[in-house]
């Protein structure tokens, strides 16, 4: 494992890894969902859902919801490694950084998705939602997503050494998202038919906002391993 | 004067002083700060890159 | 204790007491002839406008400051980017200065722009493009000063810095494009969006000198800001060198009685 074998097979070894750790203790099912829920029950409490609020806010409750799991999904995933000293095992490994942090975005993706699936299931369930454009929600959802893990684990390792990483995460990284959360709501209205402009577009921005982050997260990667 | 135009000139004016006050204390704060330390920093370091 | 013995030195010293210099000066003095002709036309001389009235010499404060924030933080992404390649303290202090200034500069344009708004809309806030892409921006900025703020070893809080530094600038114009796109379905009288394309010749001039006084200013401040930082570090340098001198002292207790 002292060679370098390219970045894709880096970010597979990395992803597996974390998904690996995450099957084992299980955190991401026993904490994370329930706190998500949780989030969805406490909206119905603080929007009446007799006045039909609830409903026309849900794209955006939604994606809220997925924002907060976001954070506390990346605290635990990068405290694991600071704690460990995983980050400076792998950069000692003599694996691209680029390669861990896609890795680690795959993971992040993986990981909130299946969370987004089981969240649709239950704004289904509990705000009564009928979803219409199913393409379009599997695009946005997708895009959306991969924009999150891609922002979120430069900040997350950013900030996963740093004693005030609770605090300093979400100052850092929802700002950073809120175009994400914008693009995301608007296109999910979209498909609920609640909007007049056209989903894609939405869609279009949500992607350029994940290759952008992409992109720099890979050669960011490399000082912030070494330096950070 | 009505009571728009109060308003306005309110308005106006304190977005002047806001400006100019804002800048002006946050000037003054880092001239301070400079001649503080320059007490306590020795004259060779006290050289600007 | 030594810090006197350091004082007294320092005035004997022809060093600078400050971070003013002859450059500072002459530019200062620049800056302050624009704020008394942008004063002077822009709340007295020049006539409302004929679209904004008077709340038009709100906007003579919000543009400059706008512009300099911008401004301030195109050179903390420009330093961020030098830090990384060049891993100097000069880029490292330029950007954490500038990025003090533009989160100062960001802060009273919005300040401004909601003055402005309770004139024209009624409202001190309305999620109007301009304001609501400031505020985000700001508190993404602010981010960068926490970041900033956390005590560590020169060189990591340089990259942990210069990695913020460059992942905001290129949020801005995604913050930008969303936001516009957001609020482009009900568009209402926008803060930069209502200027009369045919401003008056004193409007103008009062417009201009505003700006070119808004932006000096903010070179101003960045180089007493730059300055002031650096004395900072060799003050921290010195602390540390203190600190290190009293533990080998503590270390070798015979030695150090003697010393």
């Amino acid at each position: 494992m002292s060679q370098s074998g390219g970045v894709l097979s880096d970010a597979v070894l990395v992803a597996r890894k974390d998904l690996l750790l995450e099957r084992r203790a299980k955190i991401g099912i026993g904490q994370v969902l329930p706190f998500a829920i949780l989030v969805l029950l406490l909206f119905a409490f603080a929007l009446d859902p007799d006045r039909g609020i609830l409903k026309l806010a849900t794209p955006g409750l939604f994606w809220v919801t997925v924002l907060f799991s976001a954070v506390l999904t990346l605290q635990r995933s990068f405290a694991l490694e600071a704690e460990d000293g995983i980050l400076e095992a792998l950069r000692l490994s003599g694996m691209s950084p680029a390669g861990i942090y896609l890795g680690k975005v795959t993971a992040l993706t993986i990981e909130l998705l299946l969370l987004e699936a089981v969240l649709v299931l239950g704004v289904a369930v509990l705000y009564d939602t009928k979803f219409l454009g199913i393409p379009l929600l599997f695009a946005i959802a997708l895009l959306a997503t991969l924009g999150i893990a891609g922002a979120g684990a430069v900040y997350g390792a950013l900030a996963a050494r740093l004693r005030s990483r609770e605090t300093l995460l979400p100052l850092l990284l929802l700002p950073l998202l809120a175009p994400v959360l914008i693009a995301a709501t608007r296109g999910c209205e979209v498909s609920l038919e609640r909007e007049a402009m056209s989903g894609w577009s939405w869609a279009a921005l949500l992607g350029i906002f994940a290759l952008v982050y992409l992109t720099l997260g890979s050669f960011l990667f490399r000082p912030l391993l070494e330096d950070a | 004067m009505n009571s728009s135009n109060l308003t306005e000139t309110l308005c106006i004016v304190g977005a002047w002083l806001v400006t100019f006050g804002a800048v002006g204390a946050y000037g003054a704060a880092v001239i301070l700060r400079g001649r503080r330390l320059s007490k306590i920093v020795p004259p060779e370091q006290r050289r600007w890159m | 204790m030594t810090t006197t013995k350091i004082q007294s030195a320092s005035t004997v010293s022809p060093a600078p007491t400050g971070t003013g210099s002859r450059g500072t000066k002459v530019l200062g003095g620049f800056a302050l002839v624009f704020l008394v002709i942008a004063v002077v036309y822009g709340l007295f001389i020049s006539p409302p406008d004929a679209q904004l009235g008077n709340t038009i010499r709100i906007i003579y404060m919000h543009v400059p400051t706008v512009m300099a924030a911008y401004l301030a933080f195109i050179i903390t992404a420009v330093s961020s980017g030098m830090y990384l390649w060049k891993r100097t303290e000069f880029w490292d202090l330029l950007g954490s200065s500038a990025a003090e200034i533009g989160v100062l500069f960001f802060a009273v344009t919005i300040v401004d722009g909601a003055l402005w708004g309770k004139v024209t809309w009624g409202v001190f806030w309305r999620w109007e493009p301009r304001l609501t892409t400031s505020a985000v921006l700001l508190i993404m900025y602010i981010g960068y000063l926490a970041v900033r703020a956390i005590p560590a070893d020169p060189r990591t809080r340089a990259t942990r810095c210069a990695i913020i530094g460059i992942v905001a600038i290129v949020n801005v114009p995604i913050v930008h494009k969303a936001v516009d796109w957001w609020r482009g379905l009900h568009q209402g009288k926008t803060v930069l969006g209502t200027i009369d394309p045919e401003m008056g010749g004193t409007q103008l001039f009062a417009m201009y000198s505003s700006l070119i006084a808004g932006l000096l200013v903010c070179v101003w401040l960045l180089i007493h800001r730059f300055r002031a930082g650096f004395l900072a570090e060799r003050a921290s340098d010195l602390g540390l060198d203190q600190a290190l001198e009293e533990r080998r002292l503590e270390s070798s207790p015979a030695t150090g009685e003697d010393a």
